[in-house]
């Protein structure tokens, strides 16, 4: 909603504060200021508007809000018409609408609108019409509620429709209208919708007579059909929420008197005012203390004072008292409430479910082993018996949710193959769902990659990750020096299966083995024992290796290789 | 005298080298055996002398041989431990995680595959609200099954399922039926914050975001906190952070507003906490929603947001 400042003080005569200070002051109160700008002489603040304050998306609905917050007299202009006595033939036949204020003008004399009205809608980014069609959507960036004006003299009839119809939009474009649609039918033909008119009852330059009407719809209805429709007008935007139906004599009136203003024209129907379900008036106590909620004192004359000055009758999104609490809070401040006290740090009892924490386990073990986490996406194109599909997801080409990680792991692999990524093992902890005699089954799942591709499902009990790869818990008290020792060999195993035997052969005090130089078939090999004294660990190298003597470590003589046992 | 310097400069063994250096320098040494008569020598022998000692003294100096003590320390070499690198996401999540556990909460979780009951209703959105259009809920079995669009539904079963009082965490991932591309992803990532207890207030939301936001950020970033509406809080806020690129002026970066919006936090309620069979004069909490995936992509570099899920995702291996 954009909004120029200087057309604030219609409804604000005595607002001296700048343009700037308002857009602040505004965004503090829940209306987000996401643009300033500056414009042929205007100031023009663009605002968020909240989706529950339809009531802001017009200038009287901000005139409101700035008139509580500065503590302003709202100056709303009174007008009165003077209908004639011919019924108007037209007629409510849908549940769907809330209130209709009708009547028809003659003699209308079309023209291009005035200068300020043209100024005005160019600054809002409406496209300009002739005078009447640019007076209904004045009005409505005034108020907040569409109108519409159509060239015809009678017969207009509210009502859903059962068959689906075609229908012409005033820009000449066709479509189609599905059944429930909320149409304004003319001789059984939709000539408008809710929210956009039809090109058959459009104002011409050539139009003489026509009936001006402003309403207020079931939100959800206006919000269906545009949907359905893929179409968003001004009015859709207004007319989707949840507007006061009690402001339409006013905005109505005011339209009415300019429409017969600026065209000459002059009243020709009794004035026409369907509103079946008058909005009860509200009562409601401030059962909630406010400063209970802010946790700062609010003194309890201000509260006071906004309650007297909010108009909860025309504001639907107020409620009950929690409502009323909000508005205090908002109008007292929100930056008058401290952010250096964080919630008590009191320790409540741990309900933290198992799994989390194995999943955390699970993690920073496989980390100190020197695996990688990947994340990949849950929802894939690969479909097996057990799996869920979803019904529209307009990313078609993930339409299933997968059952298992590997095939996702699967597909990172190919990646980093593709980008020739030097490989490293990695991990994902992550869901898998399938169905289950018809239920639906989520269940966190483990799958590893190094060299080759594992999976596991997690549980929440403790033991089902003792399953998992091998050592987990590889912390060891040293008490004696560490043994290093070196061996020369010829093998025509492979390092792995060399690594694989000797591990296995020298058993619990092998800290570690590696082989540090490869020619051919030519290894040499370097162990760590602990745990053991020299004499031991010697002992038990030359047995492992079928050694004669220790070779020693970093030994820049030749070489003696004996050949492999194994 | 030449032949001492060429012996220095070839000598390889720490203890040979001591022995040289006793024999030319000690007491009983060779220079001193020279020096001994020094003045009954002419001028420029004694230069001469004096001249070869200093040399001699800083060849020695010089020559380093590895001590038996430093050949301890290189043969100490590290055997490079290949650690694993956690998820940026997950990275960021821990550091969430360990902040709030300091402050006495707990982590929780709940399902992706969510029924219409706990991810709108019971958070009081209502039947007709924008979140609940087709276009934004991916849809397992309409119109009750559906995979979750908000962590928040995550605090619907939290209330449901445990007495207050409980401070807890969860993150999360949800899901919108929107196309994916460099900037939007269907899949999100979320962190959801619920606290019920006695005497909770605006202000205990406050600070606690506030911390969370000095955590993520440091200490100099600037939050504010405006009122904004979600169905299943009132007072709604909305915490926002100045620009770390304009500080607040407008840029291209906050679209012009100097500020970029956090996420979504407020006071629960009381119709949310009834639903749960919570009594509302007896006990109030706060509930806070953040998006993590701009968070870390901007933590990382990170420019596109497809990168975070599979693909080209790797990580450098560590030096040490």
């Amino acid at each position: 909603m954009k909004i120029i400042y200087s057309q604030l003080k219609q409804f604000l005569p005595d607002l001296k504060h700048s343009a700037k200070k308002i857009a602040e002051d505004l965004t503090w109160i829940g209306h987000f200021c996401d643009g300033f700008e500056q414009k042929d002489d205007e100031e023009i603040i663009s605002l968020e508007i909240r989706s529950n304050r339809g009531d802001c998306l017009g200038y009287l609905g901000l005139a409101r809000e700035l008139a509580i917050l500065y503590n302003l007299d709202l100056k709303i202009p009174q007008y009165s018409l003077k209908p004639t006595s011919s019924p108007l033939n037209i007629k409510v036949d849908s549940l769907d609408v809330k209130r209709v204020m009708a009547i028809k003008i003659r003699d209308l004399h079309l023209a291009e609108s005035s200068s300020e009205i043209k100024k005005f809608l160019k600054l809002h980014q409406i496209g300009l019409n002739n005078n009447i069609v640019d007076l209904t959507n004045y009005i409505m960036l005034l108020y907040g509620i569409p109108c519409h004006a159509f060239s015809l003299s009678n017969d207009l009839i509210w009502e859903n429709l059962t068959t689906s119809t075609t229908f012409t939009t005033l820009d000449g474009s066709k479509i189609n209208l599905p059944p429930t649609t909320l149409v304004i039918s003319h001789q059984q033909q939709p000539t408008c919708l809710s929210f956009i008119g039809g090109q058959n009852s459009g104002i011409q330059l050539n139009t003489k007579e026509a009936i001006i009407e402003m309403a207020v719809y079931n939100p959800t209805r206006v919000r269906l059909d545009s949907k359905k429709l893929n179409l968003t007008t001004e009015a859709s935007l207004r007319l989707d929420k949840e507007l006061d139906p009690d402001l339409i004599p006013t905005a109505f009136n005011h339209l009415i008197k300019l429409i017969l203003n600026h065209s000459k024209g002059h009243i020709d129907s009794a004035l026409y005012d369907y509103y079946p379900n008058k909005t009860p008036h509200k009562n409601i106590s401030l059962t909630i203390n406010p400063s209970a909620i802010a946790g700062i004192k609010i003194p309890d004359e201000f509260s006071q004072k906004i309650i007297n000055k909010i108009d909860i009758d025309h504001r639907s999104d107020i409620e009950s008292a929690i409502d009323l609490v909000e508005e205090i809070i908002r109008f007292w401040g929100f930056n008058k409430i401290p952010t250096d006290q964080p919630v008590n740090p009191r320790i409540l009892p741990d309900i933290t479910p198992q799994i989390l924490k194995n999943i955390e386990t699970l993690k920073s073990e496989l980390l100190s082993r020197g695996f990688n986490e990947v994340k990949t996406k849950p929802l894939t194109n690969k479909k097996y018996s057990k799996s869920i599909a979803t019904q529209n997801n307009i990313n078609a080409n993930l339409p299933y949710l997968r059952t298992n990680l590997t095939d996702s792991l699967e597909e990172q692999l190919n990646q980093y193959l593709r980008l020739k990524i030097p490989l490293q093992p990695f991990f994902e902890i992550g869901k898998i769902y399938y169905q289950e005699n018809n239920n639906l089954v989520e269940k966190y799942a483990l799958g590893t990659f190094d060299g080759k591709f594992h999976e596991t499902i997690i549980d929440d009990t403790p033991r089902e990750f003792k399953k998992l790869p091998d050592t987990f818990f590889n912390a060891y008290e040293i008490t004696s020096q560490i043994i290093c020792l070196d061996a020369n060999l010829i093998s025509s195993k492979t390092e792995k299966e060399l690594l694989a035997y000797y591990r296995k052969a020298i058993g619990n005090i092998l800290w570690d083995i590696k082989i540090i130089d490869h020619y051919r078939n030519k290894y040499t090999f370097r162990v760590w024992y602990f745990n053991c004294d020299d004499k031991t660990a010697k002992q038990i190298h030359l047995k492992t290796f079928k050694l004669t003597k220790i070779q020693r470590t970093l030994s820049k003589k030749r070489k003696n290789y004996t050949k492999d046992k194994i | 005298m030449e032949d001492y310097l060429k012996k220095i400069a070839e000598c390889t063994e720490a203890d040979e080298l001591e022995k040289l250096k006793i024999k030319l320098l000690g007491r009983r040494g060779v220079l001193n055996r020279l020096l001994a008569d020094v003045k009954n020598l002419p001028v420029e022998k004694r230069i001469e002398l004096n001249k070869l000692k200093k040399e001699i003294e800083t060849a020695f100096a010089n020559k380093k041989i590895e001590t038996p003590a430093s050949r301890r320390t290189s043969l100490l070499k590290f055997s490079s431990a290949k650690l694993g690198h956690l998820h940026p996401l997950t990275q960021t999540e821990n550091q969430l995680n360990n902040l709030f556990r300091s402050l006495g909460f707990s982590i929780y979780d709940g399902p992706e595959i969510e029924t219409d009951e706990f991810c709108f209703e019971r958070l009081n959105v209502p039947q007709n609200h924008p979140a609940r259009d087709l276009q934004d809920t991916i849809y397992l079995q309409e119109p009750e099954i559906l995979l979750r669009t908000q962590t928040s539904s995550i605090e619907a079963r939290l209330l449901y399922e445990q007495k207050p009082p409980f401070k807890v965490v969860a993150p999360g991932c949800c899901y919108r039926n929107e196309k994916v591309n460099k900037s939007n992803h269907f899949i999100l990532h979320q962190y959801q914050g619920v606290v019920v207890d006695k005497n909770i207030t605006l202000k205990d939301l406050f600070g606690t975001l506030n911390l969370l936001f000095k955590t993520l950020y440091g200490p100099e970033v600037i939050i504010r906190f405006r009122s904004k509406y979600y169905p299943e809080v009132e007072p709604g806020v909305g915490p926002d952070m100045q620009c770390f690129a304009c500080h607040g002026v407008g840029c291209p970066l906050c679209k012009g507003a100097g500020w970029i919006e956090m996420g979504g936090a407020g006071i629960i309620h009381p119709k949310v906490l009834k639903m749960a069979n919570i009594d509302p004069c007896q006990w109030t909490g706060f509930a806070f929603g953040l998006g993590l995936d701009r968070w870390t992509m901007a933590k990382f570099n990170l420019k596109d947001i497809r990168t975070l899920l599979g693909g080209n995702l790797a990580y450098k291996p560590n030096e040490l």
